[in-house]
């Protein structure tokens, strides 16, 4: 019973300690958008972004996580009292459903894996740097863990965070905030479609979370916080104006929520880079703005450096490739044939296995057909897609272990980046709508 | 009642049966008030099979070995645990003891007669089927 009363203890305390520190007023106006540009579930989102980056951060200072948790805890508490007219304001009959949903949503899930405890094989490796910070050992020990110091620490602080600070003190509470994180990045990307129509945005909810919830990846791997963000980079990237575009906070806003990708998971570097230079590219800024913002996007990767290396004392790649096999290889015909052959079947072999894809392509070439102008938004994500592709086929190639990267990697990495061409879906039915073939 | 109020009430429960459906949660909360947190353990893990965390779960709680180091093999091939129970790995030959999980035997063959380095080294503190809990001799 205990373990039931802390699985719906722990989703009220997402839902206060996630309402601070911004509203939808507070941040429209930082943003400086229009009143109702962002809604609550907006605000929930950057809220996290906050949280993240905060916890990235408060990793290096070696401070209690029950101190600093009841510090939030008080925090949230005050900012949820002080807006509590505010929010109940906001909750009116639609938004009630939406409401219930979400929270049907998360308490399902919830249960779904505390009854489903087992870690999978990467979980037992993330779970040794969530192990460091749970019993308090410094992030001076990161470097001594056993598997794949090298990688970053963001997920496994955050998940001996909410582990040492539940009820219950279990692991699995731990990985809850991973998924409270999807569902309302599902929530808030369907924000992207342009309908009043409340069940049809619920239905798309529902369907989405068919078609990408997988429960193995919620044991203990990191791809769902990589999912997520992008989702939220995605959805304020559709809020820019591409032509005339002068809207920095939100451009920054953007910038660090790609940043978190590089404190997920190695490979986040790349799509942060990927992401955030085709954004500075397409979008219609001087060419001294384009360079400035791509010094601090560098200087933000610079920090990571001198953070991972200097203070935790460790900074590498996973995969050590020798350049000389890698030129044999391309020299090779049958070698690169018969890697291309192998990388695009196993890709495809993915787009099945997390249809998400599918839907990705399908809409992308319905827009094609049905919408005569590609705006610059369409440009940019295509580019993405073509880089982030090219990324892909590049790095499997030059993997030691070729055949087992195959099979147990190139999934998860091409299920985290699904979610970022979302937008090509919520673009399909918004040309269907305009041009009056669908009425939503 | 309002035409709105049973829309957005008979919305509800539609949801509520598709989402319960889908994640089978009337099923996962009875389990959860039926089964502790270490019988579900034991059910994932197994107790003696696959990643053994029952038999590691007797033998912390009962010899108290959290924070200490341990050699840890699990002839099954299965990834070892000792994170979930504060335990540090050293495979070191004279680590003070050591979990051998799945011992896979052939006819009489005893654990003494095992490929584990040292093991005539150490004597058996715990056993059940083929796990075992062993400690340096002195």
């Amino acid at each position: 019973m205990i373990e039931i009363i802390g699985i719906l203890l722990q989703l009220i305390i997402f839902l206060i300690i996630f309402s601070f520190p911004f509203t939808p007023e507070l941040l429209n106006n930082s943003l400086g958008l229009k009143k109702n540009t962002l809604n609550y579930i907006d605000t929930h989102a950057v809220n996290i972004i906050f949280f993240i980056l905060l916890a990235t951060f408060f990793s290096f200072t070696n401070l209690d996580l029950k101190t600093l948790f009841k510090f939030h805890i008080i925090i949230g508490l005050i900012f949820f009292i002080i807006n509590f007219k505010k929010l109940t304001s906001y909750i009116n009959r639609s938004k009630l459903l939406h409401i219930f949903v979400f929270c049907l949503l998360i308490i399902s899930i919830f249960f779904s894996i505390s009854l489903n405890l087992k870690l999978e094989w990467d979980g037992h490796h993330w779970i040794e740097k969530a192990v460091v910070f749970f019993n308090e050992l410094g992030f001076e020990e990161l470097k001594n863990v056993r598997v794949h110091a090298i990688y970053p620490h963001t997920g496994s602080y955050i998940w001996a965070y909410f582990w040492k600070n539940s009820l219950i003190e279990l692991e699995y509470v731990g990985r809850y905030f991973q998924v409270y994180f999807y569902v309302l990045s599902i929530f808030l990307c369907v924000n992207l479609l342009k309908t009043k129509n409340d069940v049809l945005k619920i239905l798309l909810v529902l369907f989405l979370i068919l078609i990408t919830y997988e429960p193995y990846l919620l044991a203990g791997y990191q791809e769902y916080l990589i999912f997520s963000s992008l989702l939220v980079a995605s959805r304020f990237i559709a809020l820019l104006n591409f032509t005339n575009q002068n809207n920095y906070k939100l451009i920054f806003l953007i910038i660090f929520t790609l940043y978190t990708l590089c404190w997920f998971k190695d490979e986040g570097i790349v799509y942060y880079l990927i992401f955030s230079i085709l954004l500075f590219v397409f979008l219609n800024l001087s060419i001294q703005k384009k360079i400035l913002l791509f010094i601090f996007l560098l200087s933000l990767l610079i920090l990571q450096y001198c953070l991972q290396k200097y203070l935790i004392g460790i900074y590498d790649f996973p995969q050590g490739t020798s350049i000389d096999k890698v030129i044999k290889d391309i020299m090779n015909i049958e070698i690169l044939l018969t890697k291309t052959y192998k990388i695009i079947l196993h890709t495809l072999i993915a787009f099945i296995k997390y249809p998400l894809w599918l839907i990705v392509f399908l809409s992308y070439l319905f827009f094609i057909l049905i919408s005569r102008k590609k705006n610059e938004i369409f440009s940019y994500y295509t580019c993405c897609l073509i880089l982030n592709m090219g990324f892909i086929f590049t790095i499997f190639f030059t993997f030691n272990t070729f055949d087992l990267m195959l099979r147990v990697s190139l999934d998860r990495l091409l299920f985290q980046t699904s979610s970022f061409y979302i937008v090509f879906l919520f673009m399909f039915l918004n040309e269907m709508k305009r041009i009056k073939k669908i009425n939503f | 009642m309002k035409p709105t109020n049973i829309k957005i009430t008979l919305l509800m429960i539609s949801f509520t049966f598709i989402i319960m459906k889908f994640f089978n949660t009337p099923y996962n909360i009875y389990s959860l008030l039926l089964s502790k947190y270490e019988t579900r353990m034991i059910q994932q893990y197994g107790y003696c099979q696959n990643e053994s965390w029952g038999f590691y779960n007797d033998v912390v709680n009962k010899f108290n070995i959290n924070n200490d180091e341990v050699r840890i093999y699990n002839d099954e091939g299965f990834v070892t645990l000792e994170n979930l129970f504060n335990l540090r790995i050293n495979n070191n030959i004279t680590t003070r003891y050591m979990l051998i999980l799945n011992y896979q035997n052939v006819n009489d063959e005893s654990i003494y007669d095992s490929k584990f380095s040292s093991v005539k080294n150490y004597k058996i503190i715990h056993r059940l089927n083929n796990c075992y809990f062993m400690e340096l001799n002195d």
